[in-house]
């Protein structure tokens, strides 16, 4: 066990090591084809953390698309105070909740001026569109849809990187620049909203 | 309930849903979404990116003088003002943040802007500040909401 952690914390700091290596060919060269092994690397990291935050897979393809434009663009501002990665989670929570705000602020306008009481709808499992369901259709994956639609943004945020993209409660802190007690204090009120949902699969 | 039991209960939820939410497929990007990448990295889209930039600029200054002008003659608006940040933060404001209207307005709200920035003052790109000013009249507060560099 013990030997495990200490392996996983071996291969994560190859993975920042290698991380800094493609970050200095990208400032050297300057092209996208040098920005291709980050993009790869993380592409689905990116897309996966967007989609749950947004509940909405076109949105999330669009905020990977400028997440990953922002950070060519301003590669050069990267201090290197922290980790690669936090430094991409955190541009992409940034940008999936920036999305989200802005659809909210959309349909508050578009219901002002018709009338109408449009469906919020933000992390439904919507029909075809979502991962669970072109891979395949469970009853989990609408439970957990459901469930999350039912957390705030900023609880969503940290159930999201914790649960979904295995993060430790330091990288979650890194990344809302936050304390850890922040985030523990965040996943407990995350938990008693997603037990009824999700009680049955436990 | 003791703190300790609370933190243990905390931890066997977290093992369990550890073991239900971890195991779920991830999404994938969307295949075609490296094209689509290269394309906006394209001299002409970079081009039209950096101008639209320039107008956001533009248009958030006088949405700012004009928020002053109106704001000082009360009634219900609603602003949109883009800033683009632009360089290092010079202290961290949270939103929401309570201006005092209208003498502070135009002073406060792309300041506000270009403030909401990453603690670490790295960039995150454009700053959208929606300002709502309902019903207040000279004297009265106004809200100011960030939609990103916000408040985590």
């Amino acid at each position: 066990m013990a030997l495990g952690r200490q392996h996983d914390a071996a291969n994560e700091g190859n993975a920042e090591a290698e991380d800094l290596v493609y970050v200095e060919r990208v400032l050297r060269e300057g092209t996208p084809e040098a920005f291709r092994p980050l993009y790869e690397r993380y592409k689905d990291k990116v897309y996966s953390t967007a989609y749950r935050i947004t509940g909405d897979a076109s949105l999330a393809e669009d905020v990977t698309h400028d997440v990953f434009l922002l950070v060519y663009e301003r590669l050069g501002q990267f201090r290197r105070r922290s980790r690669f990665s936090s430094w991409l989670y955190r541009v992409t929570v940034n940008r999936a909740t920036d999305a989200v705000r802005r659809r909210r602020r959309e349909r508050w306008l578009f219901r002002a001026r018709v009338g109408e009481d449009a469906e919020e709808g933000e992390v439904a499992a919507t029909a075809e569109r979502t991962p669970e369901r072109a891979v395949e259709a469970t009853e989990l994956a609408e439970a957990v849809a459901g469930a999350l639609k039912e957390l705030s943004l900023k609880l969503r945020t940290v159930v999201v990187l914790r649960y979904f993209e295995g993060l430790r409660y330091e990288e979650i802190a890194e990344v809302i620049g936050r304390s850890v007690g922040t985030v523990k204090s965040r996943l407990s009120r995350a938990h008693e909203k997603l037990w009824p949902g999700l009680e049955k699969f436990l | 309930m003791p703190v300790e039991n609370e933190e243990r209960e905390r931890q066997e939820t977290e093992k369990r849903l550890e073991g239900l939410l971890g195991g779920m497929i991830r999404g994938r990007a969307p295949d075609g979404l490296w094209d689509r990448l290269t394309e906006s990295l394209g001299p002409e889209a970079r081009a039209a990116r950096e101008s639209a930039r320039w107008r956001q600029r533009l248009v958030g200054g006088l949405v700012a003088m004009a928020a002053s002008v109106l704001v000082a003659a009360g009634g219900w608006y609603w602003f949109v003002v883009a800033g683009q940040v632009t360089g290092p933060a010079v202290g961290t404001v949270a939103p929401p943040v309570v201006t005092p209207a209208p003498s502070a307005v135009a002073a406060q709200v792309i300041p506000t802007a270009v403030a909401l920035l990453d603690r670490e003052g790295e960039t995150l790109g454009q700053v959208h500040v929606v300002y709502e000013a309902s019903n207040f009249l000279p004297g009265e507060m106004v809200l100011v909401t960030a939609g990103e560099g916000y408040d985590n």
